[in-house]
């Protein structure tokens, strides 16, 4: 609990402005990912977290 | 206050900028479809350029294929409409530029200017090719060795991307951004010194 707000576990990590739009980021990232040959999903997103932070 | 629109364009742009960094296995993955395209393209064009410029069609398809990764935005569709309609565009242009191209031109010109004058004197026409290399040398003094390899066996020699790949180990791509560079570079010289 943070004043008041419970933080969902999947967006710990995640700055605000990212999670608020973070089921967008998802959907692009799955997007991008489809046209690679490995799964590096997580990889783009982590990335994409570090960079918005 | 930043707009939604701005965030997910943001989100777009980062995620494309990490997956670019993998751009490679995109290309691996989309090369039977590339060489298709290109295979179909080259059975519409007449047989003398067909062969002769089969390679680099799909050296230049190739190429518009990773110039397409960095543009194509996943919101607005599928990546492989979107790449296949400016593969076919890259080729046409490639072909149109080479028609024109004045580099290739120049070197049209000392062949065929030497032809006139051998008609007249073999020693005469040593002399009017020397000059013209040497003169063709000097242009290509500030250029790299590989910028000089690529443009000599591509317009002088006349060989395809692969074949001058395969003499400075470099790929067929890598070949081609080469040649495209040194030449933007080779048409200002000429320009200037016009």
């Amino acid at each position: 609990m943070v004043g008041g707000r419970v933080t969902a576990p999947e967006m710990a990590g995640i700055p605000r402005v990212l999670a608020a739009a973070w089921g967008f980021a998802e959907n692009m990232a799955n997007r991008f990912n489809r046209e690679l040959k490995e799964d590096r999903k997580k990889k783009l997103l982590k990335k994409l977290a570090e960079k918005f932070e | 206050m930043i707009s939604r629109k701005e965030i997910e364009d943001r989100i777009v742009s980062l995620l494309r900028e990490e997956y670019l960094k993998y751009s490679e296995e995109t290309l691996e993955k989309y090369e039977p479809q590339i060489k298709a395209s290109v295979r179909w393209y080259v059975s519409s064009l007449p047989r003398h350029i067909a062969g002769s410029e089969a390679d680099d069609l799909e050296s230049e398809a190739k190429i518009a294929f990773m110039d397409c990764l960095k543009t194509w935005d996943p919101r607005k569709g599928e990546l492989w409409p979107y790449v296949s309609v400016r593969l076919k565009g890259s080729m046409q242009d490639y072909l149109r530029k080479r028609g024109n191209d004045p580099v290739a031109g120049l070197y049209e010109y000392i062949t065929s200017a030497a032809n006139v004058y051998m008609a007249f004197t073999r020693k005469e026409i040593a002399h009017e090719e020397i000059d013209k290399n040497m003169n063709f040398e000097s242009v290509l003094q500030d250029f790299s060795d590989k910028e000089k390899a690529v443009i000599e066996g591509y317009y002088r020699n006349d060989k395809t991307f692969k074949e001058i790949g395969g003499e400075i180990n470099l790929s067929e791509s890598q070949v081609s951004r080469i040649c495209k560079e040194a030449t933007v570079k080779l048409k200002k010289i000429l320009r200037e010194d016009a």
